[in-house]
């Protein structure tokens, strides 16, 4: 009898601490969300236990990724050709190996003219891992502080913008894509020389949002970054117009963008590391221009 | 304390394990929630003020992880881990039957717990319905193997909770 008490006591308790604990996490939530830098700090930490980890996963997935295929398979081949199959399969294994150190070249090659090209300065990172909970669209690369990545930073690749640089541990820095929900480019249509914010929507595409009805943006038009952020450079490449809807009681129209990069298959990412200067003439930025909308659609 | 320790060293593996699969190419949607069947092991076998907040931390884990908020997951697993430890004396999670629908509906409340609470500072999709289902499915599979292997290696031989293994290590 004195047991189950004591059993009961300890599971009240526990529900009475789950329901104090779930109210920190509330606020917590609340307070991170306006004050990032509390974020940081523990990501910094964490980055610093996981980043070496991460890097040997890397190292171990580049170095043998072919290793399965290579010699696995050759268990249960006839003596008589075993020899001449391990030969074969140790030729395709170096030809694997060459044509990923071509692929690699080819990459960094594109970055390496891509800054040349853009007049960027930046450091080039290679991605080693990505969000462990799926719900938050980012990728973690092995480059951080000492390498001279800062938080605020845009990442690009030559084929256009990947995001932006939210946490740096020592080593390793932490970055949002702009599929992400809570990402945001100050971004401008190249033909229509339309402006919007493009902001994630959870899938592979993002979304032009504040582009007012007035104005007539097509499928098939390019959008580009337009500077007036402060984080991206003017000019990358987002992406392209895949639709346009125009229906609905607001006053804004939804405009689907298809990013240029596939998130997917990011390897190396080129950091910023020279922040744009946003341009006197380039008009009132696009922050005041959605506040004022708003308070015109309230 | 060495148990929440090593709890806490599990949890971190778990987040880096999670963040590996996801690196080799496997879809957000098809990643198992393995510091969540933790948090579920925690529940029905460590069941004090410690474990709870042992479950916050790996929650906290996660949520540096992402590098964006910090709360909702550690709120999440909190709660699953309540829940966890009120049904404790009624379920048999020996099971691997019973341990897989526990494993589906822990992940599904853990990641409707998620969303509630980033709610205000993210948008949510239909993508973020099929992540749901798909990650419940994939922990409920892989639950039952988890939870085998940790009790198999984490049986404890005297004190069922953290906290009285804490007082008695104290006392000693």
């Amino acid at each position: 009898m004195v047991g189950m008490s004591e059993g009961i006591s300890a599971r009240a308790r526990v529900a009475i601490t789950s329901f104090s604990l779930l109210c920190m996490s509330l606020f917590l939530t609340a307070y991170s969300a306006k004050h990032p830098a509390l974020v940081s700090v523990g990501s910094v930490l964490v980055s610093e236990i996981v980043t070496p980890f991460q890097s040997f996963s890397e190292f171990l997935s580049r170095s043998g990724s072919s290793l399965w295929e290579r010699y696995v398979y050759l268990v249960g081949v006839s003596e008589e050709n075993e020899d001449l199959l391990v030969r074969l399969r140790k030729v395709e294994g170096e030809l694997a190996l060459l044509s990923e150190f071509r692929t690699e070249n080819e990459r960094l090659r594109a970055l390496l003219n891509f800054v040349s090209e853009s007049g960027l300065e930046g450091v080039v990172g290679r991605v080693i891992g990505s969000d462990p909970s799926g719900w938050v669209k980012g990728v973690m690369i092995d480059k951080g502080s000492s390498s001279g990545v800062a938080v605020g930073m845009a990442a690009v690749v030559s084929r256009g913008v990947v995001g932006q640089v939210v946490a740096t541990s020592l080593s390793s820095s932490r970055i949002l894509l702009i599929a992400d929900h809570a990402s945001g480019v100050d971004a401008i249509v190249q033909g229509s020389r339309v402006r919007g914010v493009v902001e994630g929507s959870g899938s592979q595409l993002c979304e032009l949002r504040y582009v007012t009805r007035d104005y007539q943006v097509k499928a098939g038009e390019v959008v580009l970054t337009s500077g007036m952020d402060g984080v991206y450079p003017k000019g990358l490449l987002i992406g392209t117009v895949s639709a346009v809807q125009t229906g609905g009681a607001t006053l804004f129209q939804t405009v689907e963008v298809k990013p240029a990069v596939d998130f997917s298959r990011l390897e190396e990412v080129l950091i910023v590391t020279a922040k744009p200067e946003v341009s006197a003439e380039a008009g009132e930025p696009l922050s005041s221009v959605v506040k004022r909308l708003r308070q015109k659609e309230e | 304390m060495t148990r929440a320790l090593l709890f806490c060293v599990l949890g971190l593996a778990a987040v880096l394990i999670q963040g590996v699969l996801l690196r080799f190419g496997l879809p957000d949607a098809l990643l198992p929630q393995l510091v969540l069947i933790i948090v579920i092991y925690l529940g029905f076998n460590e069941i004090s003020v410690l474990g709870t907040f042992v479950a916050f931390v790996l929650g906290l884990f996660l949520d540096f992880s992402s590098a964006l908020l910090l709360g909702p997951w550690a709120g999440a697993f909190v709660t699953v881990y309540g829940a966890m430890a009120v049904l404790s004396s009624r379920l048999f999670i020996e099971s691997p039957l019973v341990a897989a629908v526990i494993a589906l509906l822990a992940s599904v409340g853990a990641n409707v717990i998620y969303m509630l609470l980033g709610y205000e500072y993210r948008t949510l999709a239909w993508e973020d319905l099929s992540r749901i289902i798909g990650q419940a499915l994939c922990t409920a599979i892989l639950a039952p193997v988890v939870l085998g292997v940790l009790a198999r290696r984490l049986k404890r031989r005297t004190s069922p909770t953290l906290g009285r293994s804490f007082a008695a290590s104290v006392a000693s």
